[in-house]
């Protein structure tokens, strides 16, 4: 194979390697935003439910 | 918008404009062959270029059969004429370098053709894995000492970039190195072979991290086994220095000087890749809080059921 070839294998594989990585933890990222955002709701609507069943019981 | 998030704008910009240089600069600018170790007019004197290229001087090349396997393009012959003993090199297809027996034989990546543009960013690469794993030692060190989880989150981000880059190293090396000595791998050089062991016990590292439950007796210790780990790195960093090996060692040594403009489009890489290493450090550190923060959501929610 010539020299060229492996040069441009070479800078492939390095640019390849960091674009899949930053890839790969920017739809982590996305990924992790929205399960917060659903999980906070969740904790958010469970806390009022809690608050409403104390008031219930205390009444 | 956080702090952080400038930071890494800033990091991403300045990363994006070193790095178009730098290839810039590794593609046009810098010569696309090896650097010529040996200075005709001063150092050398008993070395000159032979020009124009006679015919009896191609034949005296073409007809030596004892040559010295440099592992490198340029070929090198030992010849006998009515002079005496003298080296024959050939640089490329085109140039001659004649050298006294005498003169000690200091031929330093010559010609090695455009696969050794390579180096730029494999140098560059090699440096941040180096660097990662030392942020990964240092973040460590701070989790044993102050048990906060944000050194964990550090070493373990650090860490992660550092395979990655280090993968990235050890692909091009084996990519230069087939252009070059005609092998992907030489199992007898220490170089090599320390940089391979530094990757596998990274590798480890994330694979103990990977199959422990989150916390602090994790944090611990992937804390104490990277500790271990990093002290591949100055093995993995000097074993070219420490023994001879095949491996060049192109900075901070006499056999090795490179061309001004190879050293600057190096150090523009080097450069290039150090802030692109802190922009990825800085979103792998919100991906890793944010784990954090959707662990104390689950925990919350399930004590909020029990």
């Amino acid at each position: 194979m010539d020299d060229i070839n492996y040069m441009y294998i070479g800078y492939s594989i390095i640019w390849g390697l960091t674009f899949v990585y930053l890839l790969k933890i920017t739809m982590d990222q996305k990924k992790l935003a929205r399960e917060i955002k659903m999980l906070k709701e969740v904790a958010d609507g469970r806390r009022k439910t809690d608050s409403g069943t104390d008031r219930t019981s205390e009444n | 918008m956080k702090k952080t998030d400038y930071l890494k704008m800033i990091f991403v910009l300045i990363a994006a404009v070193l790095t178009m240089t730098g290839l810039y600069m590794a593609f046009v600018w810098a010569p696309p062959h090896g650097t010529h170790i040996f200075d005709l007019d001063q150092e050398h004197k008993d070395v000159y270029l032979a020009e124009p290229i006679s015919d009896e001087l191609i034949e005296a090349f073409n007809s030596s059969e004892e040559h010295i396997n440099l592992s490198y393009n340029a070929t090198i012959k030992q010849s006998l004429n009515q002079n005496g003993r003298l080296w024959l090199i050939k640089d490329g297809d085109s140039t001659f370098w004649i050298m006294d027996s005498d003169t000690e034989l200091k031929v330093f990546a010559e010609n090695m053709g455009d696969v050794q543009r390579i180096f730029y960013f494999h140098v560059a690469s090699a440096w941040v894995a180096y660097l990662a794993f030392i942020i990964t030692f240092i973040g460590s060190l701070a989790y044993l000492k102050t048990n906060k989880m944000k050194y964990d989150i550090l070493a373990f981000s650090s860490a992660e970039i550092g395979i990655v880059f280090c993968t990235a190293a050890i692909i091009t090396g084996g990519l230069w190195a087939k252009g070059t000595w005609g092998e992907f791998w030489r199992w007898e050089d220490r170089k090599l072979f320390m940089t391979l062991v530094l990757w596998l016990v990274f590798m480890a590292y994330l694979a103990l991290r990977s199959n422990s439950d989150p916390g602090k007796a994790r944090a611990r210790l992937s804390a104490v086994f990277s500790i271990i780990g990093c002290m591949c790195i100055p093995l993995s960093f000097a074993a070219n220095r420490i023994w001879t090996q095949s491996h060049p060692t192109v900075i901070a040594s006499e056999s090795g000087s490179l061309q001004t403009s190879m050293v600057f489009t190096l150090i523009t890489a080097v450069f290039a890749f150090s802030f692109l290493y802190g922009a990825i450090l800085l979103t792998k550190m919100d991906v890793e809080n944010m784990r954090e923060e959707l662990e104390e959501i689950k925990q919350e929610i399930g004590d909020l059921d029990g």
